[in-house]
């Protein structure tokens, strides 16, 4: 039995090496498609980002970058090059493993902010995005290095709302998408697929590339979204409004409905993204979109009450935004429609611009300006 | 459980090692609640079926073996035969029989509706019905003793590697292997490793990418036409060959590892010289059950010429639907049994033709011809066996005549599909070359890589073999195919 064990430890510690120098030597791929349409797009013209929004559907069909960036130029007097990399269903971890990306990655030198949707926990840890049905595809797999399964598996134990069993369960999970993340579980097709560029024409991306990742939900509507519309439409807005009613409880005014934080690690985690992204120069703004899942009100409201001020901001109570909860402005229950969208677009900048970098004192600069030329004129 | 899921990782070492550590005498517990808990993991409830066919075989056994009168012993194998049939037409095919029915009906205009039920198949219910029913034949016609130990009997109707889909076993060779003590030997865990390795390869890397292929072909029978049907019939053929001899290679392996010895189940059969060949060379637990326990019975080949035709058509067609309650796995089987009829009658014409042409037997020339045209014949029939009905295998095969060699662009595949055909083909030929190693190496003096006694080679070979089955598996966890029958 030695013998084989022995065997068998040196074949596994053979492939792991050889595996390892192979992902070290092969060029980084995205790893979803969803991601990969961009990825042209990305290095041939928006070489100058500064702002990345990166999030769910919510951001992907809800913030339109071309007017954001109009609107800070406008109103803020701000030059923001935006671009909107939300992708349906991304959970937590892929959130912050993406930011992570792109602030280490230095793939742009002009970065500034990343802007990441706030998703509860219950979405980053549901089965669908990593239980074993979708364990081995890409989207859960090439993430999970060591520091994100620690974050994955730290969030995971701070969440007290599910049982002992579903925490191992999805736990194992994550060690196992790590351990076939080093191991290039199903990477050389990926990236064989990705890097040759035979992915799927009309898969999400691709002809999104010129409004910068904005999807209009309206035009590109899924069989499944579609009867979310139509269930949205038959009950005038069921989901929206008690939604809005969610929203207004425990993102209201009265703190008292906020309920006590369970999972402190999730909190810490994210506090340590803002910091990491701090010594590279980076600014990490959490926002919390319109229209979340019914019960994440609650548990994100615990969260983000406890997030630095600096790094947050809300756009979704109803009672202070109640335009983003108009039927009319709502396509499912839980997307914006474009005009939804330019709303949302607007406030966005509105906030977003209180956290941002404050501006050198260019106002006063100019009046000292427009004081000496007028001097010069009386002279 | 699935042999390429994230919990067989888990239990098959556990269960080996426990296995070696606990002592001899409670082994067999310890497989039994192994085999069941294997099972259950799918549905627990339908643990219970095997649980009523292992009590009822269990003591219509013992109480065959205390009648010596063979005539008195057969209502005891018509309980077992009618429990375990019953199961089988119950869940398996009452409501293809229903439909049947209701289709002939209506198409004299009787509209009497015989109803339909919403039941699942329990996995794997074909294979161990038959292992089970073979070890009460084999008792009823003294060929085998019954087994007094009933948790080892209902260890050999559950064994874990071989439950779900096979291969189906003797109670001749594997119930005294359940007695034997097997102490573990470095050499065959290792050979047994060996085989699982190249199964997972064959299950993850093979079959599952050239499934992409095949059901896009399969799925869309109008949109497809000539080469692209013939391309995507060829993925399918390979695809449930590596399949179902990975699969089997990886329960044969498991069991090794354990001692057991599972009979082999397939000898590289697309390297077959006939159909007939073939047959002993596929599946080849199924088609010597069928050969032992309904084609010699019927008489076999010891008939009027006639009569032993029609012995291998029933045979084949009870084949055909053993594997699938659809009319298309009954074509499947009735075109195989046609193909071995039609061999016997074409023959003498056959060989005259040969002789003619001055193409002598053996050579390969005559080989490689035999061995096309064998392969053509199963593909075309693995059209049936694929398709979603008998209606889409028609217009499969009707496109397939539409031949045109603007069909061979790549560009006629959407280009997210391109790279799994590419990979298809790369794949394919690395599995064939290595079946043509194991078929002709000794002729051709080549050595099979995984078994060279240079060191250096045989790790290269292990750690490629890992290696590539990590990255182009397809880890979706797919199920096998032979699950559904």
């Amino acid at each position: 039995m030695k013998k084989l064990l022995k065997k068998l430890g040196i074949l596994l510690v053979l492939v792991m090496v050889i595996s390892l120098v192979i992902r070290s030597t092969i060029p980084y791929f995205w790893p979803i498609e969803a991601l990969v349409n961009y990825e042209e797009v990305l290095d041939e013209k928006f070489q100058g980002i500064n702002m990345l929004f990166i999030g769910t559907s919510r951001i992907a069909n809800g913030v339109k970058p071309s007017l954001f960036d109009k609107h800070m130029k406008n109103n803020h007097d701000r030059h923001i090059r935006s671009f909107n990399l939300g992708i349906p269903g991304a959970s937590v971890g892929e959130n912050c493993a993406l930011a992570r990306h792109f602030i280490n990655s230095k793939r742009f030198s002009k970065l500034k902010y990343v802007v990441i949707e706030l998703t509860s926990m219950e979405h980053a840890i549901g089965g669908q995005f990593c239980g074993p049905k979708n364990l081995h595809k890409p989207r859960t797999l090439y993430w999970m290095n060591r520091q994100n399964l620690a974050f994955s598996l730290d969030n995971l134990a701070g969440q007290s709302n599910i049982s002992y069993a579903k925490k191992f369960r999805l736990g194992i999970n994550y060690c196992v998408a790590y351990v076939a993340n080093i191991f290039n579980a199903g990477m050389f097709q990926d990236f064989f697929k990705i890097k040759l560029g035979f992915i799927e024409d009309d898969n999400f991306g691709k002809g999104h590339k010129n409004s910068r990742g904005f999807r209009d939900v309206e035009k590109n509507s899924s069989p499944e979204l579609l009867k979310k519309h139509k269930e949205h439409v038959k009950t005038k807005g069921k989901l929206s409004n008690l939604k809005a009613k969610k929203s207004k409880n425990f993102f209201g005014k009265d703190k008292k409905q906020i309920p006590p934080l369970k999972n402190e690690k999730y909190l810490e985690n994210l506090k340590d993204l803002i910091t990491e992204a701090k010594e590279k120069n980076v600014k990490v703004i959490f926002v919390v979109p319109p229209l979340i899942e019914v019960n994440s009100y609650r548990l994100l409201a615990s969260v983000y009450q406890k997030l630095p001020i600096a790094n947050k901001v809300q756009i979704t109570n109803a009672a202070t935004y109640p335009e983003l909860y108009k039927y009319k402005n709502i396509y499912d229950g839980s997307h914006l429609t474009k005009e939804g969208a330019n709303i949302l677009t607007r406030y966005l900048a509105a906030e977003l611009d209180k956290k941002l970098v404050k501006k050198k004192n260019k106002t006063s600069n100019t009046n000292n300006k427009n004081k000496k030329n007028n001097k010069k004129k009386k002279q | 459980m699935l042999f390429n899921s994230i919990h067989f990782v888990f239990f098959f070492p556990i269960i080996v090692i426990l296995y070696f550590l606990v002592p001899h005498r409670y082994r067999w517990i310890l497989l039994l609640i192994a085999s069941y808990y294997f099972y259950m993991c799918w549905k627990a409830e339908y643990a219970l079926l095997i649980l009523i066919s292992t009590v009822v075989d269990y003591f219509v056994a013992i109480k065959m073996s205390e009648i010596d009168d063979k005539k008195k012993r057969r209502p005891f194998l018509y309980i077992s035969l009618l429990v375990n049939l019953g199961f089988l037409f119950t869940f398996k095919y009452l409501n293809f029989f229903s439909e049947s029915v209701n289709s002939v009906l209506n198409s004299f205009n009787i509209f009497h509706e015989v109803p339909l039920y919403d039941l699942l198949l329990p996995v794997g219910i074909s294979f161990y019905t038959f292992q089970t029913l073979s070890y009460s034949i084999d008792v009823y016609n003294d060929k085998v003793k019954p087994e007094k130990n009933f948790g080892i009997f209902a260890l050999y109707v559950s064994f874990f590697p071989q439950l779900v889909a096979g291969p189906i076993e003797r109670p001749d060779r594997l119930l005294p292997q359940f007695h034997q003590k097997f102490d573990f030997d470095y050499e065959r865990v290792v050979s047994g490793l060996k085989m699982m390795a190249i199964g997972f390869f064959m299950k993850l890397v093979i079959a599952d990418r050239l499934s992409q292929v095949a059901n896009m072909v399969f799925n869309n029978p109008d949109k497809y036409e000539g080469f692209q049907v013939i391309f995507g019939t060829w993925c399918f053929t390979f695809q449930i060959f590596g399949d179902f001899a990975g699969y089997s290679l990886i329960a044969i392996g498991a069991a090794k590892v354990m001692g057991f010895e599972l009979m082999q189940n397939f000898r590289r059969p697309y390297f077959s010289q006939s159909i007939r060949e073939f047959w002993t060379r596929w599946h080849i637990s199924l088609s010597s059950w069928f050969r032992d326990y309904v084609y010699i019975p019927l008489g076999g080949n010891r008939v009027v010429k006639w009569r032993w035709y029609y012995n291998l058509m029933i045979t084949f067609l009870v084949s055909g639907l053993w594997h699938g309650a659809n009319w298309t796995f009954v074509i499947w089987g009735g075109l195989h049994g046609l193909y071995l009829v039609l061999a016997i009658i074409l023959k003498p014409g056959k060989d005259k033709f040969k002789a003619r042409i001055g193409l002598k037997e053996g050579t390969l020339t005559d080989r490689m011809l035999e061995i096309s045209t064998t392969f053509a014949l199963a593909s075309f029939a693995w059209i049936f066996f694929r398709a979603n009905s008998v209606g889409d295998a028609f217009t499969l095969i009707s496109n397939m005549t539409n031949i045109s060699f603007d069909q061979l662009s790549l560009d006629l595949i959407p280009r997210y599909a391109r790279y799994k055909v590419l990979l298809a083909l790369l794949l394919v030929f690395v599995m064939e070359l290595y079946h043509g190693v194991e078929e002709w190496g000794e002729e051709l003096n080549i050595k099979n890589p995984f078994y060279h006694e240079n060191t250096y080679v045989r790790w290269t070979t292990y750690v490629m073999l890992v290696l590539m089955t990590l990255g182009f598996g397809v880890f979706t966890s797919s199920e096998f195919i032979y699950f559904q029958f």
